[in-house]
């Protein structure tokens, strides 16, 4: 049996942020993906400037989330 | 670089060898002011949000879980404002020697994508929109009519429609002379 101790406030805080963190790096896997898809119907000069941009945030979510998991 | 030199150089899916751009013109992006203002209200409501949790709790694991969802928010309203700004970068209206194409991007992996050749071009006509936005900034909508089975286009809300008009009519004109 599980002792009623075991789940701790800490635990639950970091599962909502967990939670949040998956949502967040989800969404921005869709931009991504959204962004190439985009651009295999027209080839626009920006594409490099955008890619960076979302490859960046993308990079920033999935950090967090690793962090979280990890740390 | 020469403007012209860049517009000749972009490329679209289903190119012919032989096939020029011409023209390429998008919506005025005037026009795109709701999801901004989304994007916004959603980056103060948040931070507001977040100011009244520190206010009025002093738990330090209430307040670390709410900077953090503070975080998530503006992170995903980020990617919600790039999102669209690219749906509305990449719906190009193409004028090329030979055809006339129309992409349109909605949202995530909705699309739609309208193409009719030149020679079946019977009537472009040039609507002022019933906008307010659009009589303020010299927006309007050009409608191509199409002969046969293809589908008739629409380039909504652009800048210089009856510049865009003249060159669809010259480039009609061109290949019907050209047929005869």
């Amino acid at each position: 049996m599980i002792p009623d101790t075991y789940f701790t406030i800490d635990m639950l805080v970091k599962i909502i942020k967990i939670a949040f963190s998956i949502v967040t790096f989800l969404w921005s896997l869709l931009v991504l993906r959204n962004l190439i898809d985009l651009q295999d119907n027209f080839n626009s000069l920006a594409y490099g400037l955008f890619l960076i941009i979302v490859g960046f945030l993308v990079f920033v979510s999935g950090l967090s989330l690793a962090g979280l998991i990890f740390y | 670089m020469n403007p012209k030199n860049a517009i000749h150089r972009l490329v679209f899916c289903n190119q012919n060898q032989d096939e020029k751009v011409i023209k390429v013109t998008r919506s005025a992006f005037i026009l795109e002011l709701g999801w901004i203002i989304i994007c916004l209200l959603v980056f103060v409501g948040i931070t507001y949000a977040n100011i009244l949790v520190h206010t009025y709790l002093s738990n330090p694991q209430v307040l670390d879980l709410s900077n953090y969802i503070l975080y998530c928010f503006f992170l995903m309203s980020i990617f919600y404002g790039l999102n669209k700004f690219f749906c509305w970068f990449y719906s190009v209206n193409i004028i090329t020697n030979q055809r006339i194409l129309d992409f349109n991007f909605f949202d995530l992996g909705v699309k739609e994508i309208k193409e009719c050749l030149i020679r079946n071009i019977e009537t472009v006509s040039n609507t002022n929109t019933h906008n307010f936005f659009a009589f303020i900034f010299g927006i309007s909508t050009l409608e191509i009519y199409t002969a046969g089975e293809e589908t008739d286009i629409k380039f909504e809300n652009i800048y210089h429609a009856s510049q865009i008009q003249d060159i669809i009519s010259d480039l009609q004109r061109g290949m019907k002379e050209k047929l005869k």
